[in-house]
């Protein structure tokens, strides 16, 4: 079954069959009522399931249920999230009493290969979140939606609408790979990638993940390390995050959920206004690229907007006033729009559930649109007693327009508002047609021209929204089949096939008249094909050996294939103006494609031993085969053991202080392959020059000895529940090392390469996760609830190759991100201010500061820890939750700050220039090359501020502050509609809610730009450079449960 | 044996079989479909010529620098390279461009040379190798050298003196000029530059021996005349045809400075120029310059003055030739002119027994008639010009065959500012916001340098004595 076309088929042949399924056998009806087991509240939505079959119901709004089961059906299971799972045997009137677990020991959590464990048997940190708890306030990026909720895990958001996250678990411990997790869906790994985009710009297009739907998630669990993840694979060394799709749990099954909110700019860029656009205090425009005075530059150190009258580019002799909310007004009321249907059935032969989500973003950015529509099916059947299967079927189509571009480029409007006059008027530039009149000297067609305020750098910025556009489209296909054959009592045999299918097209636009292309136009065009099907056997035998003891062993292979496609066309220059065709194109179009293929087969195997149900031991084992590395060292064997100890079971120490507790501890090693082709190299083709074919020597070294990399990590903890799981915490200490990594290491370019590909490096990452959860007080109809999560990761660059003392991981504006020997993994390593043996500025004869030549460590990207807290206070229907997050410590060059100052549009740039242009002046506090001391009151030496502000260039340590923040990450207030009225039209619940993210943010070191900030999700982090807004929203949302 | 054991040894044997045929499945997926591994010398030279002239003559680099410090070009906005501050990125760019690009590809065809035992093949890649270095050494000095291009036997070659580069870089031209010529032709359509004309290279090696040997004229003379005597009898270009220029044939690959126009048009003529191009009423203004929009005057801007009186509209920009006009304007790396004038000056300094004067009318009339386009100077206007006293045609001093030569070399910013840098002719000062001592005399090394060949990083600089802009390489002694 590899085909999509097959998969499909099958689906609707499972769809099909369905009905012919139910009411075969002889049934009886059961009911009963579930309820708190404190403070008595009935409890709507509970799931009721018969044991041992895929039969089920919710219940209703008071608490009820009534459905028919099989007459041999025995047992009931009742679960419900945040409350410990109960069973009960059929019979009569049942009425259930339900615990609320706090972090208890109790209940299911899904590890490797999608096995259902009880939680008190892990031996290693599992941390859950319920697809409940993620769609409460809706959020488009599942990996957004993560934020704040569990510990050890650190998002960071890029870009703008629709744009990346960025998650890691645990620290950065590859130095040039990947340190994202592996994501699973129903058993099968699908991909998160996202572009790498460039600081020097880019179209975000998102992380893949984003196609997953939060509203059909049932549960996610996080596995942390290395450790917990050994069975999945190299790709898991950094974690996995694990989610389980939601099946049909109803015979009586309809949802609803629907969100509306609007987005606004949750910080912009502090402005001045006290002057406006020139040079050395002067202005005058004539043509906006050099014709009158000054009027080509895009900075902001003119005349005084005092209102004086100037020629401007809305005409002459206009008055000069500060328009204080002009970038503001750029920016419009997003609006993000989210609604899903979902239908499901189940019976004691089947279940199916089919889905239907609608998503609807319009951007803050003018003409910024995402339209994602997405389609799930996932059914299973009893075929016979011993014969069960299942599948499923995720489409999703992704539509995005006029995205705005990132990073130090033209796309990027920011850009052009940091390289800005502060008088700009941007209502005038609002109608971005030049009607021929708008400048003399600078040609204006009026069917085609652009009308802006500067005609030398810059398009403006609704042009460059609305006129250069651009549009993609994602296909995305994600399925598997799965059958398991009960062999007997104790052995089960499993075989599933799982596809991760997906196609890009991406389009963007330049048009005539465009600042870029010489006024001739072009356009850019790929296509991405995405493929990874995996293949895995198993065979688990589970025995009972004695009263006490029970193994668990599981068997089985995998057969991994990945595939990667890229193609695409750039034409630079077109014929007719608004044809964006290649038929079109003056110039030889320039074409590229790109393949890549990877295969990796392995053999796995676990053993699970438990005794008296406290004590466990879990040892697992995979060895890889993989198509990358040479053909010596391609097979690798991996191990882990883990441990869990519940030790109050096992002394007996429970007491109504000390309600559960159990001790764990695990060790593992992951070895881990690499990219393809790394072996050999092959040449750099280039288009011809002329009748001349040219190819060049790649800047990479490659290498053919390469041996697999290897991560070794234990990890120990305590689950401590108190006083009856009212309280709990869960402590884990880790410390994983990864050496041998394999990376292109940067080598001296004077050798002919940049880089080298080699296994080096060892990067230790240790740290302390703490997660409380607690109910500090309960009434009958009042409830507070904190969960607090908390971690602090370490690292250290142990060695890297040979003597080499660095890695340089990125660089933008020439400063680096490093992996720097004996120092934690992300330095910031650049040119600081020039000082004396005492840290005094050393300043040039003008009293400026100076740039030190000599480079050295000025930060470092990872925050010395970060958390979140969730308040949640319920009193009678209502509920009120409260998500803080924030991180302590971590720096960024922001360049928003840097050249903002340069260009002088910031508030800070009026330093110095309160009263006139030069007046008073700026006195720097430093030594000057004679050796008095300035700032002193004697002899002191005032600079211009436009001197003073103009002396970043060569100097990156002004622009690095400190990304210390706390945000308002969540905020909702619900209410549980009365359930008599949800029954009335056959619901069991349903609520509705005022919701708010992102809507407060505390940045006390950081001026101008949200410290939560990224150009893409690569390693190269710490950068910031003419930021995206990071979006306030505010809305509502209503959902109905079947 | 039960069944089971049956099973087990099927199973072992399925295993290893499966391995088997797994191991050439997984060996065949991890052979890369997008490029071939090796190609022949002829695909490896254009793209090593196009990239070192493209990093050489384009806006960032030329434009923004080389161009600037002899008083050529001058930068109108962001005018930080005029106040003496230069962006370490750029540094690591440049740097990178000669090194990780032209330099490995040409050491390939060099290396693919030798092994064929071809010697046109060899030839030409050690010519053109010494034309990448002479530039790469000229920006900074002393620089990796022998040690260099090695890649994994060798990731942090020492530096070597610029004065050891300088004897390697002559060798080198010395040996190809001889190599080519020996074998058959090779390179077909591959050799942009001279159409696969084996004598054309022979005499560029021979022209390019003449430029170094006379850039040691103020540090070493004797060596330096040695040198130059017998490049000069090997002999160099004979006329305009044979100059070093490289045409460009359309998208994408144009003429880096008509690519830097079409991107953003910061810089104008320099000052300096224009007042010596007035000052001796050269036919070449027009060319050279286009007129002020404000009032039709060629008018100059003062290097190193970053707030100039007027508005930008009265100052003139670099001649259209170069700009709007420029796609297809070839790239002039070395020409005829040049090489009269450097015989000129060798003749003038008594190196060579040849007449200087002679010399130098007919450096300035190749310079002059080596251009073809509508405002390029007639030959009425070249007569016109050498007639003139001041121009001294009859009776050409040093300084007048040095001065000759910085106006030739317009938009050849790095001969430009080797140029200035040995001779001083003409006499530049520093304009009023300069921040340094004098103006630039090198490239400052690049960042990595210093996080990833350190130990050879620090022994050039104590050795050269600073890493500043202000540092003097080995030939510049004042």
């Amino acid at each position: 079954m590899k085909s999509p076309n097959r998969l499909r088929l099958f689906m609707v042949a499972a769809f099909l069959a369905l009905p012919a399924l139910l009411g075969a056998q002889e049934m009886r009806t059961v009911s009963g009522r579930v309820t708190d087991a404190v403070n008595l509240r009935l409890l709507p939505g509970v799931q009721v399931s018969v044991k041992g079959m895929m039969i089920g119901t919710l219940t209703d709004g008071e608490g009820t249920f009534t459905f028919r089961v099989p007459s041999e059906a025995t047992t009931l299971v009742f679960t419900y999230l945040g409350y410990q799972t109960v069973e009960a045997e059929i019979g009569g009137d049942l009425n259930i009493m339900m615990d609320q677990q706090a972090i208890g020991l109790e209940g299911i959590v899904v590890t490797a290969l999608g096995v259902q464990r009880e939680k008190r048997s892990l031996g290693y940190s599992v941390q859950d979140v319920s697809g409940l708890e993620i769609t409460k306030v809706p959020e488009v990026n599942l990996v957004n939606a993560l934020q704040g909720q569990v510990a050890g895990v650190h998002i960071t958001n890029a870009g703008p609408t629709g744009g990346t996250a960025r998650i890691v678990i645990r620290g950065n411990s590859s130095i040039s790979g990947s340190n994202q997790p592996l994501f699973i869906v129903d058993g099968v790994p699908v991909s998160n990638a996202s572009n790498s985009n460039s600081g020097y710009g880019g179209i975000d297009y998102g992380n893949l993940v984003q196609d997953i739907d939060p509203a059909n998630i049932e549960s996610i669990s996080v596995l942390k390390g290395p450790n917990a993840a050994a069975l999945y694979g190299s790709r898991a060394s950094n974690g996995a995050v694990v989610i389980t799709t939601k099946s049909g749990r109803t015979s009586r099954g309809f949802s609803f959920s629907s969100s509306f909110t609007t987005e606004t700019p949750l910080k912009l860029p502090d402005y001045q206004n006290l002057y406006g656009q020139g040079i050395g205090g002067d202005f005058r425009f004539v043509d906006g690229e050099g014709g009158g005075t000054w009027d080509f530059v895009d900075e902001s150190w003119g005349p005084r907007l005092d209102g004086r009258l100037i020629d401007q580019f809305t005409g002459p002799q206009q008055p000069w006033v500060a328009h204080p909310d002009n970038v503001r007004n750029f920016f419009r009321s997003g609006l993000t729009s989210n609604t899903n249907i979902s239908f499901e059935q189940s019976s004691n032969r089947g279940n199916v559930r089919l889905s239907l989500t609608n998503l609807l973003q319009e951007g803050m950015a003018p003409g910024e649109q995402i339209n994602r529509i997405g389609v799930a099916l996932k059914g299973a059947t009893s075929v016979t007693d011993r014969f069960n299967t299942e599948a499923s079927l995720n489409y999703s189509n992704q539509r995005g327009e006029n995205r705005m571009g990132t990073g130090y480029d033209e796309d990027n409007p920011m850009q052009s508002f940091i390289w800005f006059g502060r008088q700009v008027d941007m209502e005038a530039l609002r109608d971005y047609r030049c009607t021929g009149a708008a400048s003399e000297g600078h040609a204006c067609d009026p069917n085609n021209g652009q009308y802006n305020w500067n005609y030398n750098y810059h398009n403006n910025p609704f042009w460059e929204q609305l006129v250069n556009t651009n549009e993609d489209q994602r296909d995305r296909l994600l399925g598997h089949v799965a059958a398991t054959y009960q062999v007997n009592d104790w052995i089960t045999a499993m075989g599933r096939v799982g596809r991760d299918w997906s196609r890009d097209h991406r389009k963007n636009v330049v048009a005539f008249n465009s600042l870029d292309d010489a006024g001739d136009g072009g356009f850019g065009e790929s296509n991405i094909f995405r493929s990874e099907l995996n293949t895995d056997v198993t065979l688990t035998a589970a025995r009972q050996l004695t009263d006490d003891i029970s193994l668990d062993v599981t068997t089985g292979g995998n057969v991994r294939v990945t595939d990667y496609e890229f193609s695409s066309v750039n034409v630079s220059a077109l014929t007719a103006p608004g044809i964006y065709t290649i038929d079109n194109a003056s110039e030889t179009p320039i074409a590229n494609d790109y393949e890549s293929h990877k295969k990796v087969l392995s053999l796995y195997g676990s053993a699970s031993f438990n005794y008296g149900g406290y004590f466990n031991v879990d040892v697992t084992g995979r060895n890889d085969w993989s198509s990358t590395l040479p053909e010596d060292n391609r097979s690798y064997f991996y191990p882990s053991v883990s441990s869990a100890l519940v030790f109050t079971d096992a002394f007996g120490l429970t007491s109504d202080f000390l309600s559960s507790g159990k001790l764990r501890a695990s060790w593992t090693r992951v070895g881990n392959d690499t990219n393809p082709y790394d072996l050999t190299s092959v040449l750099t083709s280039y288009t011809g020059f002329g009748a001349a074919p040219m190819f060049g020597i790649p800047n990479t070294l490659p290498n053919a000895t390469l041996k697999p990399e290897q991560t070794t990590a234990y990890e120990v903890g305590a689950d401590l529940g108190f006083f009856r799981e009212r309280m709990g915490f869960v402590l884990t200490y880790y410390n994983s090392e990864t050496k041998d990594q394999i990376m292109p290491v940067q080598i001296s370019s004077t050798s002919g390469y940049t880089s080298q590909i080699l296994n080096a490096g060892k990067v230790r990452n240790w740290g302390l996760e703490l997660l409380l959860r607690a109910t500090p007080f309960q009434t009958d109809d009042f409830q507070w609830d904190v969960m607090v999560n908390w971690s602090k990761n370490n690292s250290e660059v142990v060695e890297l190759f040979g003597d080499l003392e660095t890695l340089v991981i990125g660089s933008y504006w020439s400063l680096n991100v490093e992996a720097r020997k004996g120092e934690p993994y992300g330095v910031l390593f650049g040119n600081g201010y020039l000082t004396d043996e005492q840290g005094n500025w050393l300043l040039d004869s003008r009293g400026r500061p100076q740039a030190d030549p000599v480079r050295r460590v000025l930060g470092n990207y990872n925050p010395d820890w970060n958390g979140g807290i969730q308040n949640r206070f319920s009193y009678g229907p209502f509920e009120l939750s409260v998500l803080v997050d924030g991180q302590r410590g971590g720096d960024i060059f922001s360049v928003t700050n840097w050249f903002g100052e340069y260009a002088g549009v910031l508030e800070s740039t009026i330093r110095g220039r309160e009263e006139d242009f030069c007046t008073p002046g700026i006195v720097v506090d430093g030594i000057l090359p004679d050796g008095s001391v300035n700032g002193d009151g004697v002899n002191d030496v005032t600079v211009c501020p436009e001197s003073y502000f103009g002396r970043n260039w060569g100097n990156q340590e002004s622009g690095i502050d400190d990304a210390t923040y706390l945000k308002l990450r969540e905020m909702r207030l619900g209410y549980e509609l009365p359930a008599s009225l949800m029954d009335r039209f056959g619901f069991s619940g349903g609520d509705v809610a005022v919701i708010g993210r992102n809507l407060f943010l505390w940045a006390p070191n950081m001026d101008n730009i949200d410290p939560e900030t990224a150009f893409d999700a690569t390693n190269r982090q710490g950068f910031e450079f003419g930021q995206f807004p990071t979006a306030r929203s505010l809305g509502f949302s209503i959902s109905i449960r079947p | 044996m039960n069944k089971f054991m049956i099973a087990k040894r099927a199973l072992v044997a399925g295993l290893v079989l499966g391995l088997g045929a797994c191991n050439d499945t997984l060996t065949e997926a991890n052979l890369n479909p997008n490029a071939p591994t090796d190609v022949g010398a002829e695909f490896l030279l254009p793209q090593s010529i196009r990239s070192a002239v493209e990093a050489t003559f384009g806006g960032g680099q030329m434009l923004s620098h080389t161009a600037i410090w002899p008083y050529q070009a001058v930068e109108l906005q962001y005018p930080d390279e005029e106040e003496g501050i230069v962006r370490n990125s750029r540094m690591q760019g440049y740097w990178d461009s000669y090194y990780s690009g032209p330099l490995t590809d040409i050491q390939t065809v060099i290396d693919k040379g030798v092994e064929a035992g071809n010697g046109n093949i060899e030839g030409v890649g050690r010519i053109w190798k010494s034309w990448v270095f002479h530039l790469v050494t000229d920006m900074w000095g002393d620089v990796p050298y022998s040690e260099a291009l090695m890649g994994a036997e060798n990731t942090t070659p020492a530096y070597d003196a610029q004065q050891q580069i300088y004897q390697g870089l002559i060798q080198d031209l010395t040996d190809g000029a001889s190599l080519v010529g020996s074998g058959s032709a090779s390179f077909g359509s591959g050799d942009i530059l001279y159409g696969d004309d084996m004598s054309a290279w022979r005499r560029f090696a021979n022209s390019m021996r003449m430029r170094l040997a006379m850039r040691m004229s103020e540090v070493d003379p004797s060596g330096a005349r040695t040198a130059f005597t017998a490049a000069h009898s090997a002999g160099g270009f004979t006329s305009n045809a044979d100059n070093a220029e490289l045409d460009w044939p359309g998208s994408p690959y144009r003429n880096p400075l008509f690519e830097n126009w079409q991107g953003r048009d910061d810089h104008g003529i320099s000052a300096e120029m224009v007042n010596t191009l007035n000052a001796l009423n050269d036919p070449r203004l027009e060319l050279y310059a286009e007129p002020a929009d404000e009032d039709g005057e060629y008018r100059g801007l003062q290097n190193g003055d970053i707030t100039p009186e007027l508005s930008l509209a009265w100052y003139s920009r670099i001649g259209d030739y170069w700009r709007a006009n420029g796609a297809a304007t070839p790239t002039a790396l070395m020409t005829y002119g040049e090489v009269l004038l450097l015989q000129a000056e060798a003749a003038a300094r008594g190196w060579i027994a040849e007449d200087a004067a002679a010399l130098y009318e007919a450096g300035i009339r190749a310079n002059m008639e080596r251009y073809s386009y509508s405002t390029a100077p007639t030959a009425a206007e070249i007569d016109a010009y050498l007639a003139q006293p001041e121009v001294n045609a009859g009776n050409p001093s040093i300084e007048d065959i040095q001065l000759q030569q910085w106006m030739g070399l317009y938009m050849n910013g790095a001969e430009a500012w080797a140029h200035v840098r040995r001779t001083d002719v003409p006499h530049l000062e520093p304009g009023p916001d300069l921040t340094l001592s004098r103006i630039p005399t090198r490239f400052i090394y690049p960042p990595l340098e210093q996080s990833l060949n350190l130990d050879n990083y620090q022994a050039a600089v104590s050795r050269q004595g600073g890493n500043e802009l202000t540092t003097l390489v080995w030939w510049d002694v004042n």
